[in-house]
């Protein structure tokens, strides 16, 4: 009997490979795989599970109709985040959620258990740490999930302006710590 | 202008975003509030697959969706007893007939076309006898059991059958060779006949209230003809008097809305 | 989940078609049995409040079908099937069933197909979803009827007859469904299958002419059938027969024919004895 190594990578490239050939059976194993991770990430970016759900169901909607067309450049995971969280953008401008309450951040999720992660216990976690709330998020928005600025805004359910000059103010904030 | 400060960690974020999952499941939040358990994943996918799955909606409901007619709304439309097709057919014969036998008289100006105009407000009457009761609509005592305002659902309906109504006479209307603008008279009667029996259907069955209509219609059509000329029957006087009773009809069918939902209640 | 029926009675000119005592259903399943014209389907028809009664009122959950507002309140928590399936035969079996989740305030358009394949997966009819109505056969038609009442989990099932036109398969699949709901729900169903169906039932009311002629469970309605039930090779006069086999009858009749074994009486046989005979 052989030992058959599988690279999970390759897998998943192979699933998405079957999907654009409209296999279900390999849609039914990519959700499989991903279905709960996506659900948490988006979870952390909303608080309101129908609309975290709706935006899940619309991802994989979204890549029955998109995997035809995905040229692998890195980790499928990567290619499903940047589909899901525009979906969950989406759902956010048809139904805006209810105001955040005031002394809750936004992202706070996030914040706490992402951004450590990509900046750990260094000089930038900890200049990035001093940042006000609104401007760590911001950053987060669009440094972290790569969102324009109208998205961030979306996402944040703030207006486009604040967003960049909240980037701009972290921006100038972390320049003076650092330096 | 970025500060390489901020460039720095604007790059590590990135750079951390390429591994999605890790930072998914590396947070201390995975599997409690924020988690995905097994039954929320397994529902998920029964709404894709149901997505997926759907067969395509009709074009009627897909050019209602274009038009922005509301989500809800849509298959109350599509539902209206009277979008039979064979309903429309025979509206689209009757108007045929009544635009031909009119040319064929010998009679000039609006006489020409006197059974058209008259003939025309009883097709949408015609259509609310046949789009509500349980003896067209099958789906009738559902309807009644089910939340939905039975105002909202009659109004929606109402709506189809003039839309569709007047639609199909508008275009007869302008296939009549002459007759100017005497071709629409019949627009603001229609309104007013469909008003009207619409506020009556608050009291009455939709179809007795429409047959009453009609012969009413018909009657002031015959006497004010015979008292003036067919031309009055049609003029300015009955198109100003058909617009106040369609707004009055109208007005009195959303005063009495709650007696829809007793009424359908045998 | 609670229904109250407090006395009610319904009369066209001199003849009541309905005069009940007051009735207090729970949750569970609860069987209505009664020949034609004694007043189901028209006790049914109040029940989802699509008739109202002369005198008596309706409670469901403390709500009264006889105020406007809290009759909408009830009928959000209501699914009723009607004794003739009340389909439209032009239309496709998604698009009647999304009418019916739009009716039911179901919304938006995704959520509503949601419900319905949902439905039609239950009562086995998914895979029909796009045939029009017209082309079903009976026994589809009539799980379609049951689909749509299903919509929305409702806390209230009023189905008239729901096993018509079914074959014994899917009798079976129906009466499993329903017994599955009546854990949750309030299922009140008027059938005539005594055996199949309202043997599965906590309770059972028996109409006969508008009125209240017995109120029990199953098994006690069985127990009316005591001394009334024998076997015979022939269908016998006097007696209510039905065959059961070649050369097979089960008769059940006020006196029963010296020296004949006596024969267990099932729900059915109860049911016959109570209103033949009034069986007490």
């Amino acid at each position: 009997m052989t030992l058959v190594t599988s690279d999970p990578a390759l897998d998943d490239r192979q699933l998405v490979q079957r999907v654009g050939r409209g296999d279900r059976a390999a849609l039914a194993e990519l959700y499989e795989q991903h279905g709960g991770w996506l659900t948490i990430r988006l979870s952390r970016r909303c608080g309101d599970p129908d609309i975290v759900d709706t935006a899940l169901q619309d991802t994989f909607l979204a890549v029955w109709k998109q995997a035809k067309d995905y040229r692998p450049t890195g980790e499928v995971g990567a290619w499903l985040w940047t589909i899901a969280v525009r979906r969950l953008i989406d759902q956010l401008r048809k139904r805006p959620p209810p105001q955040p309450v005031a002394d809750v951040q936004p992202l706070a999720d996030v914040i706490i258990h992402e951004v450590p992660l990509a900046l750990g216990h260094t000089e930038l976690g900890a200049a990035f740490g001093s940042l006000d709330p609104e401007l760590q998020a911001v950053m987060a928005a669009t440094a972290l999930d790569g969102l324009t600025n109208k998205e961030a805004a979306a996402l944040l359910g703030i207006p486009v302006g604040t967003v960049k000059s909240r980037l701009s103010r972290a921006r100038q904030i972390l320049q003076e710590v650092l330096s | 202008m970025t500060s390489s400060a901020a460039h720095s960690i604007e790059t590590a974020l990135a750079r951390a975003a390429e591994r999605p999952r890790f930072l998914a499941e590396a947070g201390a939040d995975t599997g409690g509030a924020a988690g995905a358990d097994a039954g929320r994943l397994a529902a998920n996918f029964a709404g894709i697959e149901a997505e997926l799955d759907a067969p395509p909606a009709s074009r009627l409901a897909r050019l209602l969706g274009l038009l922005g007619v509301d989500d809800r709304t849509i298959p109350l439309v599509t539902a209206t007893p009277s979008l039979r097709r064979s309903w429309l057919v025979s509206i689209v014969i009757a108007v045929l007939f009544a635009i031909n036998v009119g040319s064929t008289s010998s009679a000039d100006g609006v006489d020409r076309i006197v059974v058209f105009l008259t003939m025309a407000p009883l097709i949408p009457l015609l259509g609310m006898a046949l789009a509500f009761g349980p003896a067209v609509d099958p789906t009738h005592d559902i309807a009644v059991a089910a939340p939905l305002d039975g105002f909202r659902l009659f109004l929606v309906r109402s709506i189809t059958v003039l839309v569709t109504s007047t639609t199909v006479l508008l275009i007869g209307s302008v296939l009549i060779p002459e007759g100017g603008g005497y071709r629409v008279a019949w627009l603001l009667p229609a309104l007013a006949v469909t008003t009207v029996t619409m506020a009556l259907a608050t009291r009455f069955s939709a179809r007795r209230a429409a047959a009453a209509v009609g012969v009413g219609w018909l009657l002031v059509v015959t006497i004010v003809a015979g008292a003036a000329d067919t031309a009055a029957a049609f003029g300015p006087g009955v198109q100003i008097t058909s617009l106040a009773i369609s707004i009055v009809g109208f007005v009195t069918f959303t005063r009495r809305r709650q007696r829809l939902d007793a009424l359908s209640m045998s | 989940m609670n229904l109250v029926l407090d006395h009610l009675r319904l009369s066209y000119g001199a003849t009541p078609a309905l005069d009940l005592p007051r009735l207090t259903i729970d949750h569970g399943a609860t069987a209505v049995l009664g020949p034609n014209g004694s007043g189901k389907s028209t006790l049914l028809r109040m029940v989802a409040t699509v008739a109202a009664p002369n005198t008596g009122e309706i409670h469901l959950s403390g709500l009264a079908a006889a105020d406007d507002v809290e009759r909408t309140a009830i009928r959000r928590r209501l699914g009723y099937v009607t004794q003739t399936d009340g389909l439209p035969g032009r239309m496709r079996v998604h698009e009647y069933m999304d009418y019916v989740a739009a009716l039911k305030e179901i919304g938006p358009a995704r959520l509503r197909r949601r419900w319905t394949r949902w439905a039609l997966d239950r009562v086995d009819l998914a895979d029909h979803s796009d045939a029009k109505i017209r082309t079903l056969s009976g026994g589809m038609k009539r799980r379609l009827s049951i689909a749509q009442a299903l919509m929305g989990s409702p806390d209230l099932l009023v189905l008239d007859e729901p096993l018509t036109s079914l074959d014994a398969e899917y009798r079976g699949e129906v009466t499993r469904l329903l017994t599955e709901l009546a854990a949750t729900t309030t299922v009140v169903v008027a059938t005539h299958h005594a055996d199949e169906l309202a043997a599965v039932c906590r309770r059972v009311l028996v109409l006969d002419a508008g009125q209240l002629a017995f109120d029990g469970t199953p098994t006690a309605l069985a127990g009316r059938g005591a001394n009334h039930v024998w076997e015979s090779p022939h269908p016998v006069d006097g007696a209510v027969c039905r065959a059961i086999g070649p050369d097979r009858y089960r008769c059940v009749a006020r006196h029963v024919p010296a020296g004949t074994p006596l024969a267990d009486p099932t729900v059915g046989d109860g049911y016959v004895a109570v209103v033949r005979f009034g069986s007490r």
